[in-house]
């Protein structure tokens, strides 16, 4: 009986402390990263990157992009890529094994031949078949590597062997870069002396429902669906609250896999992408860091906030299940593979703050989560429930987090303002009110179908969405 | 409504006071929330509206004012009443703020692309109506930021006389105020204003240089001064810039001080002169190259090779042979491909892949 | 006859301004601010000489020179307007068939001299 008092004491406590821990830290990094990205407007609100466009000593750049059954729009996607502003750059397409006729668009329309080019096998990638390089000098930029099917890390990892550039920039081949991406993101790895910049990342945005005509954005809209809409929300909180932040305190441990930039060097030595893990983004990232500590030597990895990348977002329920279930699972599997991090002073703010943030509150946040309602509806069912104590809990988290939402649309607003039209900001409002009764429980199931499927040994791939098509609108 | 305050309330006051502290606390928080939110939401909405009228103001504003200087830029002399009349309006506008904004704006803007008579006319127009005046008083401010207005203005429009403004702030320790200060130096007074590098206490970093050299490729008819002193310099990355000028102005009479630098104690510098030996094709840097190969990083390793190869004549070719088994891909590569150049019928050596 | 200008500048104030030069020098003159917008103007109204930005927002000024060139298959001659040292660029604009390149900043007066010389040659 005493046990018993003294377990719900202990959960109770133990919620109320978690919680409390958690809106604190929200809060913390809320306001690093305000002050992060007011410093980045400052410091950038009178750059010129026409320098950087045409110095003879402007550092070359790789665009690696894989590509799996893209055929519907590999063309629109390579123009798109092509006809950026930076000069000292080459496209890299990888076409990873796909089963439709990806490859013969490509070869037809970009007049591509075969040539022979020896390639480092330093990582260990499937089998190359071909590399293909235009008869064209107007695409003289392009690249296309075709091989067996091996999984976006290993198709990645082709790129990294083919290239000899300063930096590589892998993204999806279906991302929108802005003209000035390249640049943009460049720019951080030239402008320290005391630290390596070795990674730098960018802000994904939402392209549902935009205007993209000849792979140029054209216009911003508000997608329709609240589904695509919450994403949008979740992107600005996680964006401009969040990774801001980690990227001052140099804590970041992940860099979307959509558009991330990198010193090819490092990344080689580091050993390139692990082809066994789903959260290939993030274990790199992680791994690149451990490598540099490894060595003794000062790094940064830096954010840029400003809008360089613009894709495609799950549009319904299914899909969207599939990918929180395998962002799921790439954390266990990273922070798995890495545990020898926690709480290691060796690797200092690695060790000792990023590593178990990470794994408390992004790894084992869903789960507690999850206990903590069974454990309230375990009081209901026994009647021990104080509804004055429960009613309380329950709405002051729940206009925490509007608070939250209403701080990253409000940063937004002052900052990159990119839905400017009238009721874009009225819509995500909504959103912001219903979403922790619905997508938040929503994203808390496919996180816990993640930890599942991890724990079953379930080998699920990339999961196919299927293109809408970035032409049409 | 009366009974709200006067049953209900009080007694809702008196229930709060029996809960436990805990629960007070978080029904205060709850309470600050709801006021927090609801302020955010109005001025959500408040800066939405201001900012689209400010939009739909501005963009007014500049088709006003660009008609109007335009019009301005190509009176004749005929027209010296419209002229008077147009700047005395200019003149007046300028007093207010958001009006000044867009006229600075469009002559700078203008002025950018612009060269000869018309850059000429527009910068004294510039002073005419006053405007230095306000890029000075911006360049005096103590907000960074703000004083890099001001420099970037002054410096575009040609204001003389702020060399002892701007050299002060050569070794300030803010990296931007040092950078935009070093660019107005070149940028006004060509390649005397390099001078800073002597004195330079900081590094200059690879993007300052970038934007350094490309002021110093727009400078016509000047001599390019004597690099010497920089390539010895306590500050590797003024050595480093060094070797980018002596590449881009052919320097190649510097051929010794570049082969000394193969030795230096930072690997940047090291890396950085191979690659320029390299490509001026000085051969008397071979003996050190091939000297210090072994030693070296893999890293700095492939630079060599590559300047090596370069450099590569009939008597190189056992040391290419031996690279040809170089652990490292790229290494080997290139022995190879040299190997290839030197000897086109390759029989005696054994690729082992 | 007022021989015929198309423009394609994306910044306004510059367009503005080299079109009133322009016209005051009798040249009828049209303006896009894109380099989509020229194409179909340059379709529409079949000007005599092209002056086009390279770099331009949602299609390059080398899109423009193509399409003139290869899709049209006109021999109007083409002026490219460059930033300072973007040598790729305006090489590949002459590969493409640009007919002269004037790089930024440029004086208006250098142009109309060239726009001058390049017309009368065309006769």
């Amino acid at each position: 009986m005493i046990s018993t008092v003294y377990t719900f004491l202990f959960l109770y406590y133990f919620f109320l402390i978690f919680s409390a821990i958690v809106i604190a830290s929200y809060i913390i990094l809320g306001v690093i990263s305000t002050f992060e990205t007011i410093s980045y407007f400052r410091k950038n609100s009178f750059v010129s990157y026409k320098s950087i466009l045409s110095s003879p000593f402007s550092p070359s750049i790789s665009i690696l992009a894989p590509c799996y059954n893209e055929g519907l729009n590999i063309v629109e996607n390579v123009r798109s890529l092509m006809s950026l502003h930076y000069v000292n750059y080459q496209v890299v397409i990888i076409n990873d094994g796909s089963k439709d006729d990806s490859i013969e668009k490509l070869i037809k329309v970009y007049n591509l031949e075969t040539v022979k080019y020896p390639i480092n096998p330093r990582i260990e990638t499937k089998q190359i078949r071909g590399i293909y390089k235009s008869k064209n000098p107007v695409f003289e930029k392009l690249i296309v590597i075709d091989k067996e099917n091996g999984g976006k890390a290993d198709a990645l990892n082709a790129g990294l062997n083919f290239s000899n550039s300063d930096f590589v920039a892998c993204i999806d081949v279906d991302c929108m870069l802005t003209e000035d991406a390249l640049q943009k993101m460049l720019k951080p790895f030239l402008e320290r002396t005391d630290k390596k910049v070795i990674a730098t990342g960018g802000v994904i945005r939402i392209a549902n429902n935009c205007r993209i005509e000849n792979g140029k954005l054209m216009e911003v809209n508000m997608p329709k669906k609240l589904i695509e809409r919450y994403q949008i929300l979740e992107y600005l909180r996680s964006f401009l609250l969040g990774r801001m932040a980690w990227s001052r305190l140099n804590g970041l441990l992940i860099i979307s896999g959509a558009f991330g930039m990198f010193d090819r060097r490092v990344m080689i030595d580091a050993g390139g992408y692990d082809t066994k893990t789903v959260g290939e983004d993030m274990e790199i990232i992680v791994r690149m860091r451990k490598f540099m500590e490894d060595n003794k030597r000062k790094y940064k990895i830096a954010y840029i906030p400003d809008p360089l990348c613009w894709t495609e977002a799950p549009d319904n329920f299914k899909t969207l299940q599939l990918q929180r279930n395998r962002w799921a699972r790439g954390t266990i599997e990273t922070l798995r593979k890495h545990r020898k991090l926690f709480m290691n002073p060796k690797y200092g703010y690695l060790g000792m703050i990023s590593y178990p943030y990470w794994l408390v509150y992004e790894r084992l946040a869903p789960i507690v989560e999850v206990i903590g309602l069974l454990f309230l509806g375990y009081l209901y069912y026994i009647d021990a429930i104080n509804w004055i104590i429960a009613l309380s809990f329950i709405v002051v988290a729940y206009l925490f987090s509007i608070s939250f939402s209403m701080a990253a649309i409000l940063s937004e607003e002052l900052t990159y303002r990119q839905y400017p039209k009238k009721g874009d900001a009225f819509k995500l409002l909504v959103v912001a009110l219903i979403e922790p009764f619905t997508f938040h429980l929503f994203t808390l199931y496919a996180a816990l179908r993640g930890n599942l499927d991890y724990y079953t040994n379930k080998r699920s791939k990339w999961g196919e969405m299927v293109r809408k098509g970035m032409g049409s609108s | 409504m009366q009974d709200f305050f006067e049953t209900i309330l009080p007694n809702l006051f008196s229930a709060f006071l029996t809960l436990p502290l805990l629960i007070q606390i978080i029904w205060v928080i709850i309470l600050l929330e709801i006021i927090m939110i609801i302020a955010s939401l109005i001025y959500l909405t408040l800066i939405r509206k201001r900012y689209q009228q400010k939009n739909q103001e501005q963009k007014a504003l500049t088709e006003k004012y660009q008609e109007i200087l335009i019009n301005y830029i190509y009176l004749t002399e005929d027209e010296a009443d419209e002229k008077i009349n147009t700047k005395k309006l200019l003149k007046k506008a300028i007093k207010n703020n958001s009006d000044r904004q867009i006229i600075k704006g469009l002559i700078l803007t203008l002025h950018n692309d612009l060269s000869g008579e018309l850059a000429d006319f527009l910068e004294a127009l510039y002073y005419d109506l006053d405007l230095v005046k306000y890029s000075l008083k911006k360049m005096n401010s103590s907000v960074w930021y703000i004083k890099i207005k001001g420099i970037r203005e002054v410096t575009q429009m040609k204001v003389k006389d702020v060399y002892t403004e701007t050299l002060k702030l050569i070794n300030h320790k803010n990296q931007l105020l040092r950078s935009e200060a070093q660019l107005t130096m070149v940028k006004l007074y060509q390649f005397e204003g390099l001078k800073f590098l002597d004195t330079l206490e900081f590094p200059i970093t690879e993007w300052q240089q970038i934007q350094l050299i490309e002021e110093i490729q727009s400078i016509r008819n000047q001599e390019v001064p004597d690099l010497t002193n920089w390539l010895h310099s306590k500050n590797d990355s003024v050595i480093c810039f060094a070797l980018k000028l002596v590449r881009l102005f052919n320097q190649i009479q510097l051929k010794d001080d570049m082969i000394k630098l193969v030795l230096h104690p930072s690997e940047k510098v090291r890396r950085t002169s191979i690659s320029v030996l390299g490509y001026f094709k000085i051969l008397e840097a071979k003996t050190v190259l091939k000297q210090i190969f072994k030693k070296s990083s893999p890293e700095t390793q492939l630079y060599i090779i590559q300047a090596l190869s370069q450099l590569s004549e009939k008597k190189d070719i056992p040391f290419f042979e031996k690279q040809i088994n170089h652990p490292d891909f790229d290494i080997n590569q290139i022995a190879y491909n040299t190997l290839k150049d030197l000897k086109p019928f390759l029989l005696t050596v054994n690729l082992n892949k | 006859m007022k021989e015929k200008v198309l423009l394609a500048e994306d910044d306004k104030t510059l367009s503005l301004l080299l079109k009133f030069r322009l016209e005051k020098e009798g040249y009828q003159t049209i303006t896009a601010a894109d380099g989509n917008e020229a194409k179909k103007l340059i379709e529409e109204h079949q000007p005599d000489i092209i002056l086009t930005d390279i770099m331009m927002p949602f299609s390059s000024g080398l899109e423009v020179i193509s399409f003139v060139k290869d899709t049209l298959q006109r021999d109007t001659p083409i002026v490219v307007f460059s930033a300072a040292g973007q040598e790729e660029m305006v090489l590949k604009a002459f590969n493409l068939g640009a007919t002269d390149f004037m790089s930024k900043p440029f004086s208006p007066n250098e142009l109309i001299i060239r726009i001058k010389r390049i017309l009368m040659q065309k006769k």
